[in-house]
């Protein structure tokens, strides 16, 4: 475990958020493509969160949009 | 100009993220419809308050959790300023085939990922405190940058990025759990 490795550990989650700016990011990548150990936890987290999202997902009920668009209707508008 | 059309056309593109969020935060389907329908019922009465060309959708997401929180919370008094314990980096990583070679870590891995079910997901993102899951909700679900983030909850981006790493933890640490009650996990030594 080096510095380097700290850092990109420390840094993965905005990393794998785009949240760094492009040196930091490019730094960090250039890294972890080198290195076996953090590469690891890199793709770990980023399928982990990828299957978060994707099973996260909800369908309304069917006649949700209806129901909305039935509320709106019968709202006088908005104010000006 | 903000009419019933122009808000039908463009807010409604965003019903059913802002359902999935809802039932997240309410976890139950009959409270999520009403959150959601009451945010686009203030949405619209409102609408004219709203910039044309900047960013509708966190705008309907701040409507959305502001209304949550003053309305829908059951939860005891100021349950959100729960504090969530210190959790490891990695926690579920470090955790699977630590010991093991890199292939039979990598097994573990896969097994671990497509076999947690999205009961699983959906009960370590809900059980987290209301203050870490609405911030892993707006990053995970919705993929809202930090920055969109902080103005939706109107809270500095600090605060954002540590409650949204503590709660991605957090939710770790109870897979991890999960993902051993259902047998994923190679048979471990007894932690000591």
């Amino acid at each position: 475990m080096s510095g380097d490795c700290d850092r990109a550990i420390a840094n993965l989650y905005a990393y794998l958020d785009a949240e760094l700016d492009g040196v930091s990011a490019e730094q960090i990548r250039s890294h972890v493509e080198g290195c076996h150990g953090c590469d690891g936890q890199y793709s770990f987290e980023k399928k982990l969160l990828g299957i978060v999202k994707e099973r996260l997902r909800e369908d309304p009920p069917s006649d949700f949009f209806d129901r909305i668009k039935a509320l709106l209707a019968a709202e006088p508008g908005p104010a000006e | 100009m903000a009419d019933q059309a122009t808000f039908e056309r463009d807010a409604l593109e965003y019903a059913r993220p802002l359902y999935a969020a809802a039932l997240r935060m309410t976890r139950n389907p009959s409270d999520a419809e009403d959150l959601v329908q009451e945010t686009f019922l203030k949405a619209y009465r409102g609408f004219h308050t709203f910039e044309e060309g900047t960013n509708l959708k966190a705008w309907l997401y701040r409507i959305l959790t502001n209304t949550f929180i003053n309305n829908y919370r059951r939860e005891s008094r100021r349950p959100h300023e729960v504090e969530l314990g210190d959790v490891e980096d990695l926690y579920l990583y470090r955790r699977i085939g630590s010991g093991d070679s890199a292939e039979a870590a990598r097994t573990t891995e896969d097994r671990v990922l497509d076999g947690l079910l999205e009961a699983d997901i959906k009960k370590a993102v809900e059980d987290l405190p209301e203050n870490f899951r609405i911030p892993v909700l707006l990053a995970d679900l919705e993929g809202f940058s930090y920055k969109e983030i902080a103005e939706i909850l109107d809270i500095p981006i600090g605060t954002v990025m540590s409650r949204l790493h503590r709660g991605r933890k957090a939710m770790e640490k109870a897979l991890w759990e999960y993902a051993r009650q259902r047998g994923l996990l190679p048979n471990e030594e007894m932690e000591s």
